[in-house]
């Protein structure tokens, strides 16, 4: 029978029909935790951590029958959030960096820089956007007062800007990619991190 | 005053042909930039930052600055942040080229760039030609260039880009072979200059046949790779047209049954092996520069004629006195000189064969001539071409650094450096002789190699044609014109010889008196170091240099005797001082360079005083003779 551990204390786990999945498993914690404000960060079977982003990984389809120990570590929403928040105000620093190297290189003619960091910036926006949807929802759920203002409204801007920026880039023209990379996508950057975070 | 005008007036002088081609352009549409300054949209592409053009054009300029070129060479106006930008950080030579008519119109007309444009090694310019100009003007082959172009530049003018690029490189190793040349040549051609007094008096100045054929076809061959495709047509041209052989053409031309009218030289090394000693060296006349070896005026031939090149202030200085006026441009290759004689004798039209300048599939030139066999190999990777041939008997390997130039179907042709610098110059000839001889049309009859841009591009045969008109005396002309030959002031050259010969014998002295000086300075900095004792030596050697420079006024020949060592005067001058080195080592550096020059310096002067003596007498005597002759003729 499968040891489950929550923060090293051992639970109670009914499989009864043998075809539990670890996904199963997580899902009734969950509920269970999300009256507690708290939310399980780390998972471990058999001694073996999973990876980062386990929560959308194979790891979850693995039946617990299979397992002989599962190690589940929580913390609380309030400080994840607070991790979560100083993650994406550092991050949204690094991007406006980036920015500002790859609109030099754009404007210096350093294609093949300006390529690289290019790539860096635009993947960076997405993730910074993914990350303050994540936990703007976190929010709602767990009533939490995270954000001064609704990061929701500045969505639509950057996915316009994003969308301008790829345009941009099919031209060819260098020039305006620097300009609204420098001088219009790293200012509404800045000013989620200034007006949305307290 | 409107924008236009003050930009008109600071750069009128240094290209007013700038102007020339912007009336009834549209003027491309500026914007004003969100922090002042200005840009512009062309073609689908902002040309400078909307926000902030200023702080984009001065990272690009730090860029740069940080290449420490001599020389920038922008591509592209824009709106002059750049080139302003550049200005700022120091970079203060800048070659502007500016591809598009439409842009620079709507920028002189609303930005005022007179204070860069005022700057004195600041030029703009709308002509690729011109820029190749200013470059051989202005730069030297010691100094470092840099070629540059913004981004929307390169994107709108690839072509055009591509092109400047290659001009300006082609330019830059032209200038680099000038200054190898000149190292190489110039003691060499003074000896053949001064060997040559003895035939001058018998070989009468070129432009004794000045416009003596008005509108006679004339035919210059050079030995390239298609000669041999339409050399064999000549034979057709021959007594209807003027045949003017470079050197090296001669023998396949006399292969294929041809014997020119002129063959053309001007090499300072003797060069027997192009010659038969026979019959057909007696049917043709040889055309021979002043400094060509001494053994090329000994060939027994029809006729010699002498031109006087501008590159040698003696020979120059006294070509009048032997009675010529004409010093033809040459860009390196006799082919190209010839071109300039044909224009003076009044030749039109003038048409060029084995004109390659560039590689055929494994040959440098046509069959027939010195080259007995040659393989040519290109490694396109690493920019090399490597030629191993067999001249008379010798087996020879050269590797020369792969050039590319248009060819006659569009397509890059191969070629190397001093094909590009004559190719280059023959565009260069051409843009000035459309402007300023439209009549005289100048074809390009090749059939394979480079395309010359402002030339006519058609086959020999419809030259044949289209162009011929019958028979022409063209003996009774060239003896004619010989018979009327302008005298040679016999008087007056041995003057000049013991004028020069004089002011050699006392710069040698004031050299001297600099050693001496030199000499002490280095001992006493041997004993007491850097010190004002020092002064008194150093003051002693500044007025001594200051009568040389004087005495050398009267005799500019002594620096073209020295020409290697000013450009290792001025090698020495471009580096850097090593502030780590500490002023003492410093000034003893300096002081033998300073010695070194005028060692050098009092050797020159004691050769060639004893050779301009020799020379004076030698011409006294030749005087002698040429007055016994005439009054022999009762003249």
């Amino acid at each position: 029978m499968t040891k489950v551990y929550l923060d090293n204390m051992q639970v109670d786990y009914e499989d009864t029909g043998k075809d539990s999945t670890i996904r199963d498993l997580v899902s009734v914690l969950d509920r269970e935790l999300g009256s507690l404000k708290r939310f399980i960060l780390e998972l471990a079977v058999d001694g073996t951590d999973a990876p980062h982003g386990w929560r959308s990984g194979e790891v979850l389809l693995k039946r617990l029958s299979e397992c002989t120990e599962i190690r589940l570590t929580t913390t609380s929403v309030d400080d994840m959030a607070k991790e979560g928040l100083e993650t994406v105000r550092e991050y949204i620093n690094v991007i406006g960096e980036t920015i500002k190297a790859c609109a030099k290189d754009l404007r210096v003619g350093s294609a093949s820089a300006a390529e690289a960091s290019f790539a860096t910036v635009f993947e960076g926006v997405i993730e910074v956007v993914k990350t303050i949807d994540a936990l703007s929802q976190g929010t709602l759920r767990y009533n939490m007062a995270l954000f001064r203002k609704r990061p929701e409204e500045y969505f639509g801007p950057i996915h316009q800007k994003l969308e301008t920026i790829t345009k941009i880039k099919k031209t060819g023209d260098t020039v305006l990619l620097a300009d609204v990379l420098e001088y219009e996508l790293k200012p509404l950057l800045e000013e989620i991190g200034e007006e949305v975070f307290h | 005053m409107t924008v236009f005008e003050k930009n008109r007036e600071s750069l009128v002088q240094k290209e007013p042909a700038l102007f020339e081609g912007l009336e009834g352009r549209i003027s491309v549409e500026m914007e004003e930039a969100r922090s002042g300054g200005s840009t512009f949209r062309h073609k689908g592409m902002y040309f400078h930052s909307r926000y902030n053009p200023r702080n984009e054009a001065a990272l690009q300029a730090e860029e740069l600055a940080g290449k420490k070129p001599d020389w920038v060479f922008l591509f592209g106006l824009g709106c002059g942040h750049l080139m302003n930008a550049l200005i700022e950080k120091g970079l203060k030579k800048v070659i502007v080229f500016e591809p598009s008519l439409e842009i620079l119109k709507g920028v002189l007309e609303n930005i005022d760039l007179s204070g860069a444009f005022s700057e004195e090694k600041v030029f703009l310019t709308a002509e690729m030609h011109s820029a190749i100009e200013k470059l051989r003007s202005e730069t030297e082959g010691f100094d470092s260039l840099l070629v540059y172009s913004t981004t929307p530049y390169k994107s709108v003018f690839p072509d055009e880009l591509a092109d400047f690029t290659n001009k300006i490189h082609n330019a830059h190793i032209t200038n680099q072979v000038g200054i190898k040349t000149d190292m190489k040549s110039r003691s060499a051609w003074i000896d053949n200059y001064l060997s040559n007094l003895k035939s001058l008096p018998y070989a009468p100045p070129i432009d004794v046949l000045r416009g003596k054929f008005k509108g006679v076809p004339m035919i210059i061959a050079g030995a390239g790779p298609s000669l041999k495709k339409n050399g064999e047509l000549l034979k057709e041209f021959k007594g209807k047209a003027i045949i003017v052989a470079a050197i090296t053409s001669y023998k396949p031309l006399l292969k294929l049954g041809v014997v020119p009218d002129f063959v053309i030289a001007s090499e300072m090394v003797d060069l027997p092996e192009y010659f038969t000693f026979g019959e057909d060296d007696k049917k043709t006349r040889l055309i021979l520069g002043e400094l060509s070896h001494p053994g090329m005026f000994e060939r027994d031939v029809k006729g010699k004629f002498v031109f006087f090149s501008p590159y040698l202030a003696l020979s120059s200085s006294q070509a009048g006195l032997w009675g010529s006026s004409y010093f033809p441009a040459i860009g390196g290759s006799v082919t190209t000189a010839a071109l300039d004689m044909g224009i003076m004798f009044g030749c039109n039209p003038i048409t060029f064969i084995g004109q390659d300048l560039s590689f055929g599939e494994n040959e440098t030139h046509a069959p027939g001539g010195v080259y007995v066999a040659q393989n040519v190999r290109i490694d396109r990777e690493n920019g090399m071409i490597t030629v191993e041939d067999e001249y008379i008997n010798d087996k020879q390997t050269y590797s020369y650094k792969l050039q590319w130039l248009k060819g006659l179907s569009g397509k890059p042709v191969p070629s190397k450096y001093d094909w590009a610098t004559f190719h280059q110059w023959f565009e260069n000839y051409m843009h000035y002789l459309k402007k300023e001889k439209p009549e005289v049309r100048v074809i390009n009859a090749t059939e394979g190699g480079a395309y010359i841009e402002g030339m006519e591009h058609t086959t020999l045969r419809r030259v044949l044609d289209t162009c011929l008109n019958g028979e022409l005396a063209i003996d009774e002309a060239i003896d004619g014109a010989v018979a009327s030959r302008p005298r040679i002031d016999y008087t007056a050259l041995e003057a000049s010889f013991r004028e020069t010969a004089a002011v050699l014998n006392r710069v040698n002295r004031l050299s001297a008196s600099i050693l001496k000086e030199a000499a002490e300075a280095k001992k006493t900095y041997g004993k007491k170091g850097l010190t004002a004792d020092l002064k008194g030596n150093i003051d002693r050697i500044k007025r001594l240099e200051e009568s040389i420079f004087d005495e050398s006024d009267r005799a500019k020949f002594i620096w073209e005797a020295l020409i290697n060592n000013t450009y290792a005067l001025k090698e020495y001058l471009k580096k850097e001082t090593d502030d780590r080195a500490g002023e003492g080592a410093q000034f003893l550096r300096d002081l033998e360079t300073v010695i070194a020059s005028y060692k050098s310096m009092t050797e020159a002067c004691q050769r060639f005083g004893c050779r301009f003596e020799e020379a004076a007498v030698a011409i006294r005597e030749a005087g002698a003779r040429a007055e016994k002759r005439l009054m022999a003729a009762g003249l």
